[in-house]
């Protein structure tokens, strides 16, 4: 699975930098193109570990805290992805905006499961 | 080698394809249509790219509940 990954990266790489020279419009799609694919390869790992960790979850009364973790996660490797597409042509301008609304967004999630983890506390006690 | 290979393929063919025809226009000095060609090969790329991306956004939403 990986080696998919590896190829398909490298495939990216070399049809990127081949349309850079014909055609440097193309190439960006190209970038975009190859890290979609990646995410998309990876979906399904993505989705068994969602999966056991929620059936891990279920028991306990921390349920929202956990898709909480989830939301955070996906919003930073989502900012992380847009960012470094951005900063590979140039708009690092970009890259810095995205990676700051990406922070802003967390911060927002983070309040919701202080709360939550509050409640849980306050609950044991 | 799974669809996804593929796609890249494709859009490295249609990027060459229109730099291809782009310098057979300006060789015939038909510049107008030579920017033309440029701009529907970019729009059929874009085109191809913003489906699949919707798709794949839409189930990362699913998937970290992010609304």
């Amino acid at each position: 699975m990986i080696l998919k990954v590896i190829v398909l990266a490298l495939i990216g790489t070399l049809v990127a930098g081949l349309l850079k020279q014909v055609k440097p419009e193309i190439s960006i799609v190209a970038v975009i193109v190859t890290g979609l694919i990646i995410i998309w390869t990876i979906l399904g790992e993505i989705v068994t570990i969602k999966t056991t960790f929620s059936k891990l979850f279920e028991s306990s009364n921390v349920e929202g805290i956990f898709s909480a973790v989830m939301k955070i996660v996906g919003i930073g490797y989502l900012t992380e992805y847009a960012s470094s597409v951005c900063e590979d042509y140039g708009t690092s301008s970009l890259a810095k905006k995205v990676q700051l609304a990406g922070k802003v967004c967390i911060f927002a999630m983070s309040t919701s499961a202080v709360t939550t983890i509050m409640s849980a506390i306050t609950k044991l006690v | 080698m799974s669809d996804g290979v593929e796609i890249i393929f494709k859009i490295a063919g249609i990027g060459i394809l229109t730099a291809v025809i782009n310098n057979i226009l300006e060789k015939s000095d038909k510049k107008e249509i030579a920017t033309l060609t440029t701009i529907a090969g970019l729009l059929i790329v874009f085109a191809m790219v913003v489906s699949m991306m919707s798709g794949l956004f839409k189930e990362l939403k699913t998937i970290f509940n992010l609304y």
